[in-house]
């Protein structure tokens, strides 16, 4: 189902096949919608038997919730001792303003026509006085809320006043701390960054050494294979020049100085020379 | 002269009513504010008889439990008055409050599901209340015993949903939260507390209905006396 404002759902023409949200529904159930759209619910109701069904299954269970009830604790009434203090003092002086009066009336045939005379300027003076004490009282109450109330206020105020400079103090700290963080993640990363350039660096410098290594192990074997080649080659010419001058003295009868042992130039040569 | 006592006599009749009526009626946010600057037990004690009832209503619905319910109610005053500071000031003290209720009943129900208990026993004021009512003269002891049977129903049905889809039910249908409280108290959109709510209620429904196919006889139509409604059959 897809989600509907209340007005759109209002207003949506029956017939299209487009149903109201469960959330909308919930809403209509607890009459938490504007009447418009509670009532446009309502006719969406009368005439789709789907939706019906549905609110009706509900209402079924919601009020299948109602048996599971709890006792409910009593709210305990709390005397106001103002309202009684004061309807008590005036309980107090009426009755005593009505005993006074009952008692000083004199047991005369007279007293019906005095006591026509005198209870209402009784009653006025009794109601003065007593609206006098309750209005000085009212006004001592009246003032001294009014200073209780101005000293919660300002005690409130500074505690509100009090706490924001804590929150605000709070924040700027943790800026600061948010900022420091930041700094030292920038700087330990720079620092890895240089110790990984490094790093590579330094590998490359001992990968080239290796490799110049090589080159010149190849190198010196190189050499080492062509003075050895050399060395032999040198061998063979001075026994080949030897055997000639052998030649040549036997061929002229001269003592042949070649017979003697010629120096082994190469200590690991064979005894080719001889 | 008289123009001023005149005036006098009007403010004070107007401030007389309401200093009567702050006086009579401290709102919770006002009492909350005393506690946690002034530690005024009397303000305290207020908000504790105030709430005392819904909190202690809450945690039975949420745990299943009546007993272990009031436990739980007086921990949350508890630690009400020890997290007084943390009192945002400019927030509803209900959403407080019943925030800390649910982590509560939240704690109690993961406690319960480590140890592998179930509640087996009913809310036993649901007992208390019948047993009342049967001593003063109320329905027949058989009626008594089918609502009592309907309530336990109910009451293991609601065990039966997740945490999070059963405070919704419990806020909304026996708390009478509105739908944005609710969201406010778990801290979710409004739109998912809607939602929840419906499902829920298909959850419960089935749950219910299965309970009737086992062929539980309380949940057949039982006539009431008169001053009850008829129970609907589910």
């Amino acid at each position: 189902m897809s989600n509907h404002t209340p007005t759109a759902e209002s207003n949506r023409k029956l017939g299209d096949m487009n149903h109201p949200t469960p959330e909308a529904w919930m809403a209509y159930l607890y009459r938490e919608m504007p009447p418009a759209d509670h009532a446009g619910l309502s006719e969406h109701l009368a005439a789709c038997p789907e939706c019906l069904e549905k609110v009706k299954t509900w209402r079924r269970t919601l009020g299948a919730l109602d048996d599971w009830s709890l006792p409910k604790k009593k709210a305990t009434v709390r005397l106001v001792q103002p309202i009684i203090k004061w309807g008590l003092a005036a309980m107090i002086l009426l009755g005593m303003g009505l005993g006074l009066g009952h008692y000083a009336i004199p047991a005369e045939p007279g007293i019906k026509s005095l006591q026509k005379v005198l209870e209402p300027s009784l009653r006025a003076a009794l109601e003065k006085g007593l609206r006098q004490s309750i209005e000085e009282a009212l006004l001592q109450d009246w003032q001294a809320a009014k200073r209780q109330w101005l000293g919660e206020l300002q005690q409130h105020n500074q505690a509100q006043i009090t706490q924001m400079s804590a929150d605000l103090a709070a924040s700027i700290s943790a800026d600061t701390q948010q900022l420091l963080a930041r700094f030292a993640l920038a700087y330990e990363q720079a620092r890895q960054k240089d110790h990984e350039s490094v790093l590579t660096t330094l590998r490359q410098w001992e990968a080239q050494r290796a490799v110049d290594y090589a080159h010149m192990r190849a190198d010196l074997e190189t050499l080492a294979v062509v003075t050895e080649s050399e060395l032999e080659r040198s061998q063979r010419q001075i026994g080949t020049l030897a055997s000639f001058t052998q030649t040549i003295s036997d061929k002229s009868g001269l003592p042949d100085d070649s017979t003697q042992r010629q120096p082994d130039l190469n200590p690991n040569s064979n005894e080719r020379s001889r | 002269m008289a123009t001023e006592k005149g005036q006098i006599k009007t403010a004070m009749k107007k401030s007389f009513f309401s200093s009567l009526a702050s006086l009579l009626s401290l709102s919770d946010e006002q009492a909350m504010w005393r506690v946690q600057s002034q530690d005024d037990a009397d303000a305290f004690a207020r908000l504790v008889e105030r709430w005392e009832g819904p909190i202690q209503r809450l945690c039975t619905r949420m745990i299943g439990d009546a007993h272990r319910a009031e436990d739980l109610a007086q921990e949350a005053f508890t630690r009400l008055f020890l997290k007084r500071k943390t009192y945002q000031g400019t927030a509803r003290f209900s959403t407080f409050l019943w925030r800390i209720a649910l982590n509560l009943c939240f704690d109690e129900l993961r406690r319960s599901k480590r140890r592998g208990e179930t509640s087996l026993e009913g809310p036993e004021g649901e007992v208390v209340h019948a047993l009342r009512a049967i001593c003063a003269n109320e329905p027949a002891p058989d009626v008594l015993l089918a609502a009592q049977e309907r309530a336990e129903l109910v009451r293991q049905a609601l065990l039966r949903l997740s945490e999070g889809y059963r405070s919704v039910v419990v806020l909304r249908h026996y708390e009478d939260l509105k739908f944005r409280e609710i969201a406010d108290v778990l801290e979710i959109p409004e739109g998912t507390v809607k939602s929840r709510m419906a499902e829920a209620l298909a959850l419960l429904h089935q749950y219910l209905s299965r309970s009737m196919e086992k062929g539980d006889h309380a949940c057949q139509i039982i006539p009431q006396p008169q001053n009850q409604t008829e129970s609907l059959v589910i």
